[in-house]
């Protein structure tokens, strides 16, 4: 086996063992939160049930503490599941006022009193390490919560079930990647086999031993260019030998002496030809790996929804039926029962499952809801007075209601598949960089500059496989060349007629770029240096999104001279105000420090910061833990952000940036959808450590793929100024600045952080959209953010002209706010999330480029630290006080006016952008 | 041998000087009832029993008459118990006296009172509020649910109800306050309130021939539930009064328990007499264990009330209870 054909494989094989790993992983953390919540679901029918006296005594304006009987009524509920450990009676406090259990019981732990107090509908779920919990809030005329039943489930059953579900997922994990790698490796052999035929052909033309070799092939540039390049090197060594004999062969070494070149390196034709061949296949294996391990994890969940279903129906016919069957036992007849009508209406109301509650047989005597003709789903059960059966009930659930819940699982579901399919997404672009394009692209380059006629750069000594081999080749002869010239003027100084030779040298050398310090180790930096790591990150840095208001509401509270509800808030503003800060330091200090310490710098303070976050006793703590997280990423993200523009080709600024925000919002959807799962199943604090490890992962990769180097090597070699002054003004005086940061960057800026993180949620939530809607419209936005990336890197570069697409995003993005707030609707709010991502995805890349021309055009006298440091500076500062005035705004306009001045706002800016924009360029 | 008996003698003398003012006396507490020592005062009397508390319970009955009372008042200023628990409004009226009475000497004031099966204290001003009583030497318990529940709570058994009957015994304050408390929430609780006195006999006491016709006459005024609201007169002819309502069809809402489950009362939202009993020890063990001084200590509630429903006079009067009211009613056959 060829080994650039282990490597790929060893590589793809490495990739689909971490995508189905993690997959395993996050789909048991799926099933358990999914049927946790069923039993939960179930669970809560018996306390609903249990609820509704205590509700009674409490509408009549009796506490329920006073209700004598309140025991027999729990133990009658605990009776209808022998599993239920316990039925407590507790009082707003967590007091338990009655139980099922005898003798003094602890009070209830505080999640469960805040879930007691800030219910609603009355119904709530909890989760503690030992019980699964469903409670029911009692209200009393107000509103306000008087009291609350609380049943307790052992974990047990979902223990059980879920320790199956981990074996089948790792048994058949393990059996799909062997399947698939064995398929990978017959595939590649098959792929593959072609290209490194004919590049081991090349090798053999290089070695001289195959000199038809280039006859039959079918990289023809490439096999040109090493023709030129070997025309060259012969022309060179004549030349040079004329000085002395030919040095020996040398294997180009990792000279630490040598100096280091860093090169930002854009996509050749022959490492696109080769990858063009390999996407597809690589794309199949681990993408297909992933959806058939998707597929068994579907088969899992919906093994264990549909007996959760048929448990749920069974026992709220079995609470009905004993409902009734108490009335007629008591002496009620049947054709008699008082209020049976609304005590149906009431189980149909709060039990939505149920679409039919009859008592039959013959006419029904009660009945809610049309019957259906259909068999399926029907449940009935006897009614007996004195052993004779004298009625039934029927019980009738509703298919379009377990058919939405099914599709909220297998959307939940899909989310993690889709967080997975971006994940791996990151790690196939990682394997092809590492293992072929990246060498591929660094073996063509240096074999272009020597088909120049260019011997000054060489490559570090490379692996053994054919590139490897072939790149070694290349080098080798840099060295030699070079150290026969150092030779040559070592033996000129020393002989005779030295002016002569000196002369003839200088010529030589000019001709071939050789030195007599020996060839310069070429380092190419590349996009795929920092997307994994930046995908990691982001994905770390919103972990806790989904839950952190509530972390920091139920922390302790010292600060009580201030409101609640703006305490709360202050982490987010601790940690918005760090980031505003934080950004116009990035640049000076990556020029001190170099990119990549400067991204472990701010990894090690995100990782000090969620331990922080872990170990936070109050709420100054929080504040204090996420304005170092807001100052750590700030800085990381930047560094990240900065390599890719100061080291990659001009070219290719835009599509990287774009690509660069793609990776960063792809993890940033990712944590969003992930963050919940994991607090859902191992608890909020536990979200944290996880967030640090994942931070600590990506700074080994930085540390592995970025070299060290300072801010300041241009990709064109030339020194930056190292100026850098607080004058954050001074770009402003250039109109065209101005229009692209007030008119462009700062009115998007405020969709992000404004639209989309705060008036998206509440405008849905006061529209009467679900978590779940409001969720999936967030994820929404993200995704085509996602998408807008993906199409603008797709773009041929001659169509993409950055202001056009700038003006065009912008455009988009503001009228999609308008069509939201003059039709206010769940619909339109969706659209509006996703109208704006598009925007906001495709004016990523353009954003940069119009600031970087900037910076290295008409502002290259203030030196590009000061103008995208004012460009940050404006950027987070516009946020923020974006913020601060929709907040105010809102008070007078509501969510809709709020929504359409963002929209206004965007519209404004575009408009201004063209204008300035066209001004400023005549 | 004279130094060991000195010692001894000091032992003697030591222990005497530790032993605790409780081994050193026990406690008497005298119970003034109206009927005799029926479930409230036997609840008291096996509180202190099993509570432990170093007590004898003497029993004052008045038998029905009120002309006892004065005699009784005097027993107990001989006597002095250490405590007295007096047994509904007019035992209480006559042990005590209403505010007004606090000083005059023909009742007590000077040994602590615990007043229990009062319907309405405050109405009846024997107390300023069930917070504070304003009487250095009385306090007392809460047996009673707010009459709102009451009401509500025949609402809800019966969906139309609008009209509610009350028979009152003019001669009893805490009967006339009574009627005058529902008569405050009929605008509230949207209802009407037809309330008839009995009629009184020459000695002014009430006239029990007049149930049964007073019951007719709220059956024809259109009335759908009677309540008995407080009256020591119609408790204790309870199957005479509840009988009436039953041949009037007129369904019958009792706070006492024992007119559903030993009569022919419809409901009943009350506490158990016993409990009433042992509430009220606890309030006196308060004042004699832990040396509360009375009125300091604000009316003690009771804790536990439940919903009765006899279920053979719900089926001869063909009103059944709801199946949402079963879930959590205690039923009588």
């Amino acid at each position: 086996m060829g080994l650039l054909l282990r490597r790929i494989w060893l590589a793809l094989t490495a990739v689909m063992a971490i995508v189905l790993a993690t997959l395993s992983i996050l789909t048991v953390l799926q099933h358990d939160a999914i049927l946790s919540n069923l039993i939960r679901q179930r669970l809560s029918v018996v306390v609903g049930s249990t609820a509704a006296p205590f509700r009674s005594v409490v509408d009549l304006g009796l506490p329920v503490s006073m209700m004598r009987n309140a025991t027999e009524l729990l133990l009658r509920a605990r009776e209808t599941d022998p599993l239920i450990k316990a039925v407590h009676l507790i009082n707003p406090s967590g007091i338990v006022v009655d139980s099922t259990l005898a003798g003094d019981v602890e009070p209830m732990p505080r999640e469960i009193v805040r879930a007691l107090v800030d219910s609603a509908n009355g119904r709530w779920t909890a989760e503690t390490d030992t019980d699964l919990i469903s409670g029911y809030s009692i209200l009393d005329e107000g509103g306000s919560p008087v009291a609350g039943v609380v049943a307790s489930y052992p974990r047990i059953e979902l223990e059980s079930r879920s320790w199956a579900i981990r074996q089948r997922m790792g048994l058949v994990s393990a059996v799909l990647l062997v399947l698939f790698s064995v398929v990978s490796y017959l595939a590649l052999r098959v792929r593959m086999h072609g290209p490194i035929g004919e590049l081991r052909r090349i090798e053999k033309q290089l070695d001289g031993s195959d000199e038809q070799a280039s006859a039959a092939a079918s990289f023809p540039e490439f096999s040109e260019m090493l023709e030129r390049a070997s025309l060259a090197y012969r022309s060179a060594l004549s030349e040079l030998a004329k000085f002395g004999p030919p040095a020996p062969d040398a294997l180009p070494g990792n000279d630490a002496a040598a100096s280091v070149r860093f090169v930002g390196i854009a996509e050749t034709d022959l490492a696109r030809n080769i990858a063009r061949r390999l996407m597809p296949l690589v794309a199949a294996m681990v993408f297909g790996s992933a959806l058939a391990l998707a597929y068994v994890a579907y088969l899992g969940i919906d093994e264990s929804f549909s007996p959760e279903i048929a448990k749920r129906t069974e026992l709220i016919g079995t609470v009905a039926n004993a409902n009734i069957q108490r009335a007629i036992e008591a002496g009620v007849p049947l054709d008699q029962l008082v209020g049976g009508q609304d005590y149906f209406q009431d189980l149909t109301q709060n039990l939505p499952e149920i679409s039919y509650l009859g008592i039959l047989p013959g006419k029904p005597i009660l009945e809610i809801g049309k019957k259906r003709s259909a068999s399926e789903g029907v449940s009935e059960f006897p009614l007996l007075l004195d052993g004779e059966t004298i009625g039934t009930i029927v019980t009738e659930t509703d298919p379009l209601y377990f058919a939405a819940q099914f599709r909220d699982m297998l959307l939940d579901l899909s989310v993690v598949l889709l967080v997975i399919v971006l994940f791996a997404f990151e790690l196939v672009v990682v394997m092809m960089a590492s293992s072929v394009t990246l060498p591929i692209d660094g073996l063509q380059h240096v074999a272009g500059l020597q088909a120049a006629s260019d011997f000054s750069k060489r490559l570090a000594a490379s692996g053994m496989n054919v590139i490897g081999r072939l790149t070694n080749r290349i080098s080798e002869r840099a060295v030699r060349l070079n150290g026969m010239f150092a030779e040559a003027w070592r033996s000129a100084l020393a002989g005779q007629n030295p002016e002569e030779r000196e002369r003839l040298l200088e010529s030589l050398g000019r001709r071939f770029e050789l030195s007599r310090s020996g060839a310069e180790v070429l380092r190419f930096c590349s996009l795929s240096d920092v997307r994994l790591p930046l995908f990691l990150f982001a994905m770390a840095d919103e972990l806790p999104l989904s839950f952190f208001s509530l972390y920091a509401r139920d922390a302790d509270n010292p600060i009580t001279w201030i409101s609640p509800g703006i305490v709360i808030g202050l982490p987010l503003a601790a940690y918005l105000l760090a980031t505003l800060f934080g950004a116009p330091l990035a640049r000076p200090l990556e020029r001190r420090f170099g990119y990549r310490n400067l991204f472990l710098a701010g990894a090690g303070m995100c990782m000090l910061a969620n331990v922080g976050l872990f170990a936070a006793g109050n709420i100054v703590h929080l504040i204090a833990c996420l304005a170092l997280n807001g100052l750590g990423f700030v800085l990381a993200s930047l560094s990240c952000q900065d390599y890719v523009l100061d080291m990659l080709p001009p070219a290719v600024r835009s599509r990287s940036i774009g690509l660069i925000r793609t990776a960063m919002f792809s993890g940033v959807f990712a944590g969003t959808a992930l963050g919940g799962i994991i607090a859902d199943r191992m608890g909020q604090r536990a979200v944290f450590i996880v967030c640090a490890v994942v931070m600590a992962v990506s700074a080994a990769l930085i540390w592995h793929y970025v070299p060290q180097f300072r801010a300041g090597i241009r990709q064109t070699g030339e020194q930056e100024d190292t100026r850098f002054s607080f004058n954050l003004l001074a770009p402003m005086r250039s109109a065209r600045f101005a229009a692209t940061a007030f008119g462009i960057i700062v009115p998007l800026e405020i969709v992000n952080h404004v639209f989309v993180s705060y008036l998206l949620s509440l405008q849905m939530d006061a529209l009467g959209s679900s978590a779940a809607g409001i969720g999936r419209a967030m994820m929404c936005f993200f995704l085509m953010l996602i998408i807008g990336g993906a199409i603008h890197d797709k773009v041929p570069q001659r169509y993409s002209n950055p202001a056009l697409v700038a003006f065009a995003s912008s455009v988009v993005s503001g009228a999609v706010l308008l069509v939201a707030a003059a039709f206010p609707s769940s619909a339109s709010m969706f659209l509006a999330a996703a109208g704006t991502g598009l925007g906001l995805g495709l004016s990523g890349g353009p954003q940069a480029v119009l600031v970087m021309d900037l910076a290295e055009g008409r502002l290259s006298h203030l030196g590009s630290s000061v103008v995208l440091g004012t460009t940050r500076l404006l950027e987070r500062g516009g946020a923020v006080a974006g913020l601060v005035l929709t907040g105010l705004l809102t008070g007078y306009i509501g969510y809709s006016g709020a929504v359409g001045a963002i929209g206004c706002l965007v519209l404004f800016g575009a408009v201004v952008f063209a204008l300035l924009h066209t001004v400023g360029r005549n | 041998m004279r130094g060991i008996t000195g010692a001894l003698l000091a032992l003697v003398l030591a222990a005497d000087w530790f032993a605790s003012p409780a081994e050193a006396a026990r406690k008497t507490i005298a119970m003034v009832v109206w009927i005799g020592c029926e479930d409230v005062c036997r609840g008291v009397k096996d509180f202190v029993a099993d509570s432990g508390l170093d007590a004898d319970v003497t029993v004052f009955d008045a038998a029905e008459d009120p002309s006892k009372l004065p005699g009784i008042v005097e027993k107990l200023r001989k006597t002095r118990p250490d405590l007295v628990i007096t047994w509904g409004t007019k035992v209480t009226l006559g042990i005590v006296g209403s505010l007004d009475e606090r000083n005059d000497p023909r009742f007590l004031s000077d040994i602590p009172v615990v007043f229990t099966v009062v319907s309405n204290p405050v109405g009846t001003k024997i107390i300023e509020s069930y917070e504070q009583t304003g009487r250095p030497n009385v306090t007392g318990t809460r047996n009673r649910v707010p009459e709102s529940v009451n009401i509500k709570s025949i609402r809800r058994y019966m969906k139309d109800f609008a009209h509610l009957g009350i028979l009152y015994d003019a001669s009893e304050a805490n009967s006339v306050a009574k009627v005058d408390e529902i008569k405050a929430l009929t605008g509230e609780l949207n209802f009407s309130l037809t309330a008839l006195p009995l009629a009184a006999k020459a000695d002014g006491t009430p006239d029990p021939a007049s149930v049964t016709p007073k019951m007719q006459e709220l059956k024809q005024a259109g009335v759908q539930f009677v309540y008995l609201g407080s009256s020591t007169f119609l408790e204790k002819q309870q199957d005479l009064f509840t009988g009436a309502a039953l041949e009037a069809v007129l369904p019958v809402l009792s706070p006492y328990e024992h007119l559903v489950t030993e009569s022919n009362a419809l409901m009943s939202v009350a506490a158990r007499d016993y409990d009433v009993g042992r509430l009220a020890a606890r309030q006196a063990s308060r004042i004699l264990v832990d040396g509360s001084q009375p009125g300091d200590l604000p009316v003690l509630a009771m804790e536990e009330f439940a919903y009765l429903v006899n279920m053979r006079v719900a089926k001869q009067l063909n009103l059944f209870p709801p199946v949402e009211f079963l879930q959590f009613v205690e039923k009588v056959e």
